[in-house]
């Protein structure tokens, strides 16, 4: 009984200034939160080297975004920017193999948008579904139609050939904006469905008010937070800054002293 | 201004995606393949399902250009004209603001008016009016369009770098923000 008495004492003792210890080392910590959190460089020297591959592959790895007219892929082509990699065949058993004469078209290829550019940047594009043969007025009036009718993504029975129609909006005080807006092949030759549901109308978007009578001029310049919505805005806006948490610390610390 | 405004039928008001097909069969204004342009598809390449950190990229398998004809004549078409004509108004890089001129402006204007003009927009309009989803006044819904198509936004991280009419048609060159959207 004694001996079992003592063995748990000197436990306790040992408990005691490992506890002290861990939680100087864990309130230590927190002064030099600060650093680590301001200080790019110094904070990548205390991460693993992942962080450092992260910004190499941010910088060499600017995508191209959009694109999806056959005449701007004529355009840069014929100015020797655009390099065409190949086209994408269509996926599906009874799917129809790709032609030259298709209306509908995925192909992938690079970009230079500016050869001439002193940090020359090319981009690959490794799916761009886009109409081909269209008139630049049936484009714009179809997307538009799914903009203003507010549905982001819809379908389009084109030839026979089901396409989805991906219309998304940039939501702005000053009227909504499109930001982005594409075909889809749907992959084709699942042929169970029988007749595709009716598309549902949308209920609109936010339209811009009209000033004076000069029909809707576009605010240039300014402030306008738009980003593509969805995107999953990962903002650091809500975290507390470092000062706060350390005069939190602070005031701790001298209430437990008092 | 000849060929009257295609009236919506009841199923283009009902089913959005009938009205979509209708408006595509009204472009009497599309090119021809094998007569106004012609392609060469050439080979088949491999798709990886997005872009990581130690993943083969994109391999280039065709080694002549996708057009292989262009008729010189479809730029004689007025809004195949005119959209060529707004392709140089924009900077692809999205870390860079774009810088608005009247040139532009006069340029985007003349598009627009002429796709005003076209029987899939006047279908389009008169759907959307039908429906209440946008103006019925002419001048408005083309203050509505250029609005929509052409005023400037936020991309990436620097101001008024993009805008519809740019990012869908023009394409952009930027940091990738991870949503997923093409």
């Amino acid at each position: 009984m004694a001996r079992s008495g003592t063995r748990t004492e000197t436990g306790r003792g040992e408990r005691g200034v490992l506890f002290l210890l861990l939680s100087f080392l864990f309130f230590s910590s927190f002064f030099l939160l600060p650093f680590f959190l301001t200080k790019p460089r110094i904070h990548a020297l205390f991460l693993s080297s992942q962080n450092n591959n992260d910004n190499d592959a941010k910088n060499n790895n600017r995508q191209c975004a959009g694109l999806h007219s056959w005449i701007r892929v004529l355009e840069q082509e014929g100015k020797g920017n655009l390099n065409y990699y190949g086209f994408v065949p269509r996926r599906g058993r009874n799917a129809a193999p790709v032609a030259p004469d298709d209306k509908v078209l995925t192909i992938q290829f690079s970009w230079d948008p500016n050869p001439s550019a002193d940090p020359n940047i090319v981009v690959t594009k490794e799916l761009s579904t886009m109409l081909v043969g269209s008139s630049p007025e049936v484009e714009v009036a179809l997307y538009s139609l799914f903009f203003f009718a507010g549905v982001e993504e819809g379908s389009l029975c084109l030839n026979g050939n089901d396409l989805r129609v991906r219309v998304y909006k940039i939501r702005s005080k000053y009227g909504d904006k499109i930001g982005a807006a594409f075909v889809e092949s749907v992959s084709g030759g699942d042929g169970g469905g029988g007749k595709p549901r009716p598309q549902q109308w949308g209920s609109g978007v936010t339209r811009p008010q009209p000033i004076g009578g000069g029909g809707g001029r576009p605010q240039g310049g300014r402030p306008q937070g738009g980003r593509p919505q969805g995107g999953g805005g990962g903002g650091g806006g809500e975290m507390p800054s470092c000062g706060s948490i350390i005069v939190v610390l602070l005031k701790e610390l001298f209430k437990l002293l008092k | 201004m000849a060929v009257p405004t295609p009236t919506p039928s009841a199923a283009d008001l009902a089913d959005l995606s009938h009205a979509a097909s209708t408006l595509f069969s009204l472009d009497d204004n599309h090119a021809v393949p094998g007569v106004d342009y012609s392609l060469d598809l050439q080979n088949p390449v491999q798709t990886f399902g997005g872009s990581g950190n130690g993943r083969r990229g994109p391999v280039d398998r065709s080694g002549s250009r996708l057009f292989r004809t262009a008729a010189p004549s479809l730029w004689h078409r007025r809004s195949y004209k005119l959209f060529y004509d707004l392709l140089d108004n924009y900077t692809a890089d999205t870390s860079v603001a774009e810088r608005r001129t009247q040139k532009k402006e006069a340029e985007e204007r003349a598009f627009l008016e002429e796709v005003m003009r076209s029987r899939p927009m006047r279908f389009a309009h008169s759907l959307l009016a039908a429906k209440g989803l946008a103006p019925a006044a002419a001048a408005e819904f083309a203050g509505a369009l250029h609005h929509a198509w052409f005023s400037t936004y936020t991309r990436g991280d620097t101001r008024d770098s993009s805008c519809g009419f740019e990012h869908v048609f023009c394409g952009e060159i930027g940091d990738p923000d991870g949503d997923g959207k093409r």
